[in-house]
């Protein structure tokens, strides 16, 4: 028991004595004898005035006068006078319900039936009027938030003036220099055209190039080299991958679920689409309207419906426990998570707060919560069993392949009918066992040889369409007022839409949420694009523009971009296009000595460390082993668990299964994005497991072995050639005199295995620091 | 005090992998304080343990058959009573579910100075009760594995939450810079897997190490690529050099960049890990005596004995927390008798002198003092059978544990459940509880002990959690 509070005790004593009697003397008599003790003792250490002021008030309740109970905590009221058993405080006592009070210990059934006379009494007590209400908990309101900028609509402002006038290559340019004008700074020189080349390939398509492709952008002397090679690398199907990876961190993308690691075969069908998706340059807000509301979409085909239906796929790869028992609690864990996600992917909200209580920080009250979560709450995620399971559905088909699987199912189902029939011996002589076993063997093979329908991971519509309550403390146990479906008050500009009877509301969501007046969406996307190009976004904080996250670096810029995405139809291509053709971006990395060290203002670029794709790729491509198969599934459909699964394929790391249990070594290692949550900003950490992986683990011994024999069987090359094509391949660069001739040196004390001395001396070239860096 | 850590911070410090204060002594430079995200750090107040030691018995061990004395189920033993069953009233509200009450299996004795009540299902741990201090009230979340397993480890049932361990390291850091702060020994692949020894949202380094996997033998308990196994360590001596010389070439492009001379560091810290932890994962390196005592050589015993020994060495080179698995990867892991209790006897061989001997040993080498050592599972079970067999359900509602050293005491008994061992009616601890208490233990202040994420700060206990006074030294 905590140690009793000598100021309550006083306290309390205070409060009766001064007050009026609010009740006849014997009940009064009644609440001083009995109640008021067992209050003070029992109940004052978590719910009194003194605990609010040491921060340890729970549940929002007071015990220290009659109105507070009256009026009661987050619950609600906890005693209506006359009823004890509609009183919530009688229930907790009584240890019969949710709340049991107090927490450690059912108290003797003596003095709950004393609380149950002292409220059908009426609950006589002192009158307290000096009582007041808990102060509001709320944080920010949605007025006050109108007033932060992430929440008031983009405005396009002009590019400002600039005095070097010769300098900038674009309006991205202007935004830049001013900045660094108004601080009396100067960029950087122009990055080395070589080195240019091997940025520009790892950031749009996330290879890297080879030497000849390396030589023949630094030996194109027309004005517009730098631009044929960036459309050339835009229009690549490698852009898709690489850029479609980013945005399956931050859709949390995977494959199995962590509980008992259940593979979700069809997980990839969505991992295509985003790929697919960015190679044909879909209009970024159908892209998002797709993936929260495809499947009420209209479409035109049968493709199109499949491909809309594969996007939804998004809102189910929450790595859900379906094993939770409490199935109310699950329905609701899993609109908690899509939620989440979908705030942090599209708004860079941080939504769960309100979850409980209204945000502390941000405009965002319950109420809004739960206006959301009524709409995600109309649609169905899972089908519920002991282990619940996701939904899978058949996609749409053309017409012809149609025919071809009805075809096969009517056959199946023939003789389904009549194997049915002869175990029955409803068709008259039942066949003899043999003749039945005859049948099932065919059965058997035609479905295991006959067409297969192909399935996604969708949500469905539930049959009955509703609002929700407001969870109480996020308790589905606990729910309080109705809350009619609708969007985030405080990023809700233009008419109020109108939410049908008849849908869940998710289409008007999404429709919200790719609106141009959206003040987030469009700022948060472009923001995303700068900080995947340029290693840190102009908000750095890439998943939070609440008010705990970081303010804009170049506020007018952010919103510059955001306004002309949404003028120029949403494409990304055409803004990562403006972006990287800056002068900004082709700056060098070289830094000197400057009052930014965290270099805000970008005078010069980022250096930036390979992510694990990367990494794993260009060892791939230096070795020889890289294969660019495009799409597809990447895994046995037999494989069940995700346990201790090894992808070997030499195919890019996007297409490596993404399994929560089984990732491979390099990603572990190399900071791949946590795939239960959604990340627009990966870590960069440096750590010894990398040094380790990088010295001894096989892939890399064996990788390493696979280049040196492709080295070696360069038989025009001399040594000092093969070591300048071996520096060309790996860290898009020739070596240095004094790197040639330790190249030699190595190469010739270990002349007795030529092979094994070459694949030493590859396994250091991708162990060393320009391997892993990009400049 | 809260930790709140920057990002560039960790972009600065990270730089130094789990090896920091060694790369500092390398570099002739002292390490400034407060840089390095894992120098042993100070803690909110004065700890009673300096280290953990949490031995999981994945699965569930049936506290009524071990540690729980209820003379009530003997005599009703068979009778059908009406109970509040967990999962079932999580599945259909229902309240009040008629179960057939089973008794024991082992039969219940008190045992030494403190006369606390055991059964035989551990005898040789029982020769330790003294030490002791058990916890029969707690109670906690999660009727399934999945779920309980992950409230066990990282206090919630389903939210991407940073495990104990990884709290842990980030609030107190490492004493061993050649080691990682946070290992777990033989962690099962299931019911949340790495999940229960991840960092989520805590930085990359406050992660733990697995080393081996649960069901899997002890000899796999290694740190990853720890050794080469295609060259000679002269030919990697040489090729190291190359990759010294080679890196010394590129960074003279960028003379003091710290970011860059992290990575050569971290290169010269995994090398000297690769020459010193064999060393210390090489168990032949203990005397037969010290091997007999965890049970090594013996079938039954020797890989859990293992594992055992293999954590005390961990803790004696300034491990911070190290967790040991019982258990394995499948979906009723190891304890989970549902339909077989017997089979417990199975179990508890295996464990049971390993135990006895890690105790044994840590005491003799003066390590309990500032060790704590915890042992349970993630929930316990029913003191009725399950579907009227032989096998009781999992019982979220009411266990026990027991915790022995650093700053608890020992040879007591708190809280309990009612007359049938269902329920913590007693002076309940919550798990929420428990991961207060042990953070008290290690001088954290779980309420202080805050990291910012997602606009917002977390913590292990979430908004809950009371410090167990009543069961501290």
């Amino acid at each position: 028991m905590a140690p009793r509070s000598i100021p309550v005790l006083f306290a309390l004593l205070v409060l009766v004595n001064g007050l009026q009697a609010g009740g006849d003397s014997r009940g009064i008599d009644f609440f001083e004898k009995k109640i008021r003790p067992v209050l003070v003792e029992h109940c004052s250490s978590c719910h009194s005035k003194d605990a609010q002021a040491k921060k340890k008030l729970r549940g929002g309740l007071l015990v220290d006068s009659r109105a507070a109970l009256l009026k009661g905590g987050d619950s609600g009221p906890a005693v209506v006078p006359g009823k004890a058993q509609e009183s919530l405080l009688i229930k907790a006592l009584q240890y019969s319900d949710e709340i049991r009070m107090p927490p450690k210990k059912r108290l003797p059934d003596s003095v709950v039936a004393d609380f149950v006379t002292w409220v059908n009494l009426g609950a006589p007590a002192p009158e307290d009027s000096t009582a007041k209400g808990p102060a509001s908990s709320a944080g920010m309101s949605v007025e006050e938030g109108r007033k932060f900028w992430a929440y008031q609509l983009p405005r396009k402002a002009p590019p400002p003036v600039v005095q070097n006038t010769a300098w900038p290559g674009n309006d991205v340019d202007r935004f830049i220099l001013a900045q660094l004008e108004a601080r009396g700074l100067r960029p950087a020189p122009d990055a080395d055209r070589a080195v240019l080349a091997r940025r520009l390939y790892y950031d749009l398509i996330g290879l890297p190039p080879t030497p000849e492709e390396v030589d023949a952008f630094v030996q194109d002397s027309s004005a517009d080299a730098y631009e044929k090679l960036v459309d050339r690398l835009l229009a690549s199907p490698a852009y898709g991958e690489r850029w479609g990876r980013h945005w399956l961190d931050v859709a949390r993308y995977a494959e199995s679920l962590t509980l008992r690691g259940f593979v979700m075969k069809e997980a990839w069908r969505y991992r295509d689409y985003v790929i697919d998706s960015f190679n044909a340059d879909v209009p970024f807000d159908r892209f998002i309207q797709e993936q929260v509301a495809g499947d009420l979409l209209p479409a035109a085909t049968p493709a199109q419906r499949g491909r809309q239906l594969i996007a939804t796929t998004f809102l189910v790869l929450g790595n859900t426990n379906l094993e939770e028992q409490d199935k109310k609690q699950l329905r609701m864990d899993v609109v908690d998570e899509q939620l989440e996600t979908i705030c942090r992917a599209f708004l860079a909200q941080t939504i769960g707060c309100a979850c409980c209580h209204d945000h502390k920080f941000d405009p965002i009250p319950t109420r809004d919560y739960y206006a959301l979560a009524g709409i995600l709450r109309n649609a169905r995620t899972l089908e519920h069993a002991n282990v619940s399971r996701w939904l899978e559905v058949p996609l749409p088909v053309g017409p012809e392949r149609e025919a071809v699987l009805k075809k096969h199912e009517e056959a199946v189902a023939a003789l389904q009918m009549r194997i049915k029939a002869g175990r029955s011996g409803s068709a008259g002589a039942s066949p003899s066992p043999a003749a039945l076993k005859k049948l099932e063997d065919e059965l058997k093979k035609l479905e295991a040889s006959g067409p297969k329908r192909p399935m996604t991971m969708t949500v469905l519509e539930e049959k009955e369409i509703a609002d929700t309550q407001v969870h109480i403390r996020g308790s589905v146990h606990n729910l309080g007022e109705k809350v009619p479906r609708g969007f985030l008050q405080v990023a809700t500009y233009g008419s109020k839409r109108a939410m049908p009877a008849n849908e869940s509301g998710r289409r008007q969501f999404a429709a919200w949420l790719a609106a141009a007046d959206n003040p987030l969406t469009a700022r948060v996307v472009v923001n995303r694009a700068w900080h995947w190009l340029c290693g840190a976004g102009l908000v750095r904080t890439t998943d939070n523009f609440g008010t705990t996250g970081e303010q804009p670096s170049h506020p007018e810029l952010l919103d510059y971009l955001a306004v002309q995405f949404v003028e120029e139809g949403w494409s990304m291509k055409k803004l990562v296009r403006q972006i990287v053709l800056s002068h900004t971006y082709r700056l060098s990395t070289a830094a000197s000595p400057s009052p930014d060290p965290e270099n805000r203002l970008y005078a010069r670029m980022n250096r930036r460390r390979l992510d694990a794709e990367c990494i794993r790729d260009t060892v791939l491509a230096v070795s020889g082993q890289l294969i660019l198969d495009r799409g597809g599934p990447t895994f046995k459909a037999d494989l069940a668990a995700d346990y201790g699964f090894r992808y070997s394929e030499p195919r890019r790391s996007v297409y490596a299964p993404v399994f929560r249990n089984a990732l491979p070594q390099l990603f572990e290692v190399f900071d791949f994005a946590d795939p239960s949550v959604t990340t627009g900003r990966r870590n960069v950490s440096t750590v010894a497991p990398q040094a380790l992986f990088l010295m001894n683990h096989p892939f890399i011994l064996e990788q390493a072995r696979f280049a040196a024999g492709r080295i070696l069987a360069r038989k025009d090359l001399d040594e000092a050639g093969r070591i300048d094509r071996a520096y060309r391949l790996a860290l898009g660069r020739p070596p240095s005199a004094a790197e040639q001739r330790l190249a030699q040196s190595f190469l010739k004390s270990q002349s007795a295995d030529s092979l094994k001395a070459w694949a030493m001396f590859y396994q250091a070239l991708f162990g060393s620091l320009d391997f892993r860096y990009v400049n | 005090v809260a930790h709140p850590i920057s990002r560039r911070e960790v972009l600065q410090s990270a730089a130094c992998g789990f090896g920091y204060l060694a790369l500092a002594g390398l570099t002739a430079q002292p390490a400034a304080a407060g840089v390095n995200p894992l120098a042993p750090r100070l803690p909110h107040f004065k700890p009673r343990a300096k280290r953990i030691i949490f031995l999981f018995m994945q699965g569930g061990v049936s506290h009524v058959d071990s540690y729980d004395y209820k003379p009530r189920l003997f005599k009703d033993d068979g009778k059908t009573i009406a109970f509040d069953d967990a999962r079932a009233i999580a599945n259909t509200g229902m309240r009040g579910s008629s179960k057939r009450v089973m008794k024991p299996l082992w039969p219940f004795a008190r045992h030494g100075q403190s006369g606390r009540w055991a059964s035989t299902l551990f005898p040789e741990t029982n020769k330790h009760l003294d030490d002791f201090c058990f916890i029969h009230s707690l109670h906690t979340e999660g009727i399934a594995h999945g779920p309980a397993t992950l409230f066990l480890h990282c206090g919630s049932t389903n939210f991407i939450r940073p495990s104990m361990g990884s709290w842990v390291l980030y609030g107190l850091g490492t004493e061993n810079a050649n080691l990682p702060g946070f290992i777990s020994i033989a962690p099962s692949a299931g019911n949340g897997g790495p999940r229960n020894y991840g960092n989520a949202f805590l930085p990359a380094m406050y992660q733990g190490t697995a080393l081996g996997r649960a069901g899997g033998p002890a000899a796999e308990a290694t740190i990853r690529n720890l050794t080469n196994p295609q060259l000679s360590s002269a030919e990697q001596r040489r090729q190291f050099d190359l990759l010294r010389e080679l890196n010394a070439e590129q960074i003279r492009q960028s003379p003091a960049d710290t970011e860059l001379e992290a990575v050569i560091n971290s290169y010269e810290l995994a090398w000297r890990m690769q020459g010193q932890a064999p060393n210390l994962l090489d168990l032949s390196k203990e005397s037969k005596a010290t091997q007999a005592l965890y049970g090594i050589g013996e079938s039954a015993t020797d890989n859990f004995g293992r594992q055992c020994l293999l954590a005390r060495r961990l803790c004696e080179a300034g491990v911070r927390y190290v967790q040991v698995t019982y258990g394995d990867s499948t979906a009723n892991p190891a304890w989970d008798q549902h339909s077989n209790m017997p089979r417990h006897a199975v179990h508890a061989r295996a464990v049971d002198k390993p135990i006895a001997g890690l105790l044994a040993d840590l005491k003799q080498r003066g390590l309990l003092e500032d060790t704590l050592v915890w042992w349970g599972g993630e929930f316990g079970r029913t003191p009725y059978a399950e579907n009227n067999g032989t096998g009781r359900d999992h019982n979220p509602g009411g266990f026990t544990v027991w915790l022995a050293g650093g700053g608890v005491r020992a040879g007591s008994a708190h809280g309990s459940t009612d007359e049938f061992g269902h329920q913590a009616v007693e002076n309940k601890v919550h798990m929420h509880d428990l991961h207060a208490t042990i953070l008290h233990l290690l001088g954290l202040d779980h309420e202080k002990l805050t990291y910012n994420w997602s606009g917002r700060p977390f913590r292990l206990t979430d908004v809950h959690g009371q410090v167990v006074r009543e069961i501290l030294a």
